[in-house]
């Protein structure tokens, strides 16, 4: 068996050519993207269904008659709770609930107290009492905080199904405003989202 | 000598014309622009014209109709804007749509605040699309709609 010179330098050519490809095939393309997009790319919860649920849910609080009432001479109190994530995903329910608090702030008919960092605020006031390296006249008084007059709640929840081929998710988002020294609730509201997504039968 | 010397003027004259137009670029903001009229075909026959819709193009602005523009304002000060569309087209029409707020001078608030939300029509099919101003700074709208 004679081997041919000529063909065995193409094997390093076609080896070369193959791995390009393939390399090729494997890059990855990155840049920056519209944040506030609606364009999903799977059926999980993704930030434009967190920035689609907060809007509309902001738009219904301010738009509600007994909430305009209660914001048209002040800002009242509000405090949120930690919103219920029933879904099988793990979700930043706290992120969704950061962007609502936001925009309500931004809209200037809210004030609002934050427990979450009340461990902290604790441990700075001991220290401004306690350590002796701050002016007495210059520390915070304890007790003089304002109290929150409506508590803000949420659930997310959802219901999803599969046959193989398709999957359709569904996504409900309620929230509550409760009057605190009431006890009834001032505003509700619900938002659902679908989602589905189909595998074709043919290609990759 | 005279000719380097009118060459370096007409340079420098130049390099200064380049730098105010940078220099004016810079201090560009996002301002309202004078959106295309749109016609709004009221549910009496009548029609008006509308500069606070925005087309992303012409064929969506042939595939929905606008019946409905209302310009309110919450009781708190809020601009709480409403727009009705009815789908024309034949199948099933995707689209998408966010509204812009603007100052009283005509600058963009809160540009990064507004979502895209898609929406899905069928021939005839109405569709009301509303959102409530993020501050009582925001004097103008637009709604802005593009295929998705």
């Amino acid at each position: 068996m004679k081997l041919d010179v000529r063909s065995l330098a193409l094997v390093p050519c076609a080896a070369l050519v193959a791995l390009a490809v393939a390399s090729g095939c494997a890059s990855t393309k990155v840049g920056y993207s519209d944040p506030l997009s609606s364009k999903p790319i799977t059926t999980d919860w993704e930030a434009g269904d967190l920035h689609q649920i907060a809007e509309r849910m902001v738009d219904s609080m301010l738009t509600t008659p007994s909430v305009v009432q209660a914001t048209a001479q002040r800002a009242p109190v509000l405090s949120v709770g930690k919103a219920k994530n029933k879904t099988m995903q793990h979700i930043d329910t706290e992120s969704l609930t950061d962007t609502i608090r936001t925009r309500l702030m931004r809209s200037g008919k809210f004030q609002f107290v934050d427990r979450t960092t009340d461990d902290q605020v604790a441990e700075e006031m001991k220290f401004q009492q306690e350590s002796g390296l701050v002016d007495p006249q210059k520390a915070v008084q304890v007790g003089q905080q304002s109290g929150a007059e409506y508590l803000l709640t949420a659930n997310l929840a959802e219901i999803a199904n599969s046959d193989g081929r398709t999957r359709d998710v569904f996504y409900k988002f309620t929230m509550n405003l409760k009057n605190l020294r009431t006890g009834l609730l001032e505003w509700s509201e619900e938002k659902e989202l679908r989602k589905v997504s189909t595998k074709k039968r043919f290609g990759f | 000598m005279k000719t380097r010397k009118a060459l370096v003027g007409v340079f420098s004259a130049s390099g200064l014309g380049l730098a105010l137009l940078v220099g004016g670029g810079c201090r560009t903001t996002p301002t309202v622009k004078a959106a295309p009229a749109v016609t709004v075909y009221r549910a009496d026959g009548g029609t008006d014209i509308s500069h606070e819709i925005a087309f992303g193009n012409t064929r969506l602005s042939r595939d929905l109709r606008i019946t409905e523009v209302r310009r309110q304002t919450t009781e708190h000060g809020l601009l709480h804007p409403s727009v009705t569309a009815v789908s024309m087209y034949g199948g099933t029409l995707n689209f998408e749509y966010r509204f812009g707020w603007f100052d009283g001078s005509g600058y963009e608030i809160g540009a990064d605040t507004s979502s895209w939300k898609p929406v899905t029509l069928q021939k005839g099919e109405a569709r009301t699309f509303e959102s409530v101003a993020p501050t009582t700074d925001a004097k103008e709208f637009r709604l802005k709609i593009r295929a998705r």
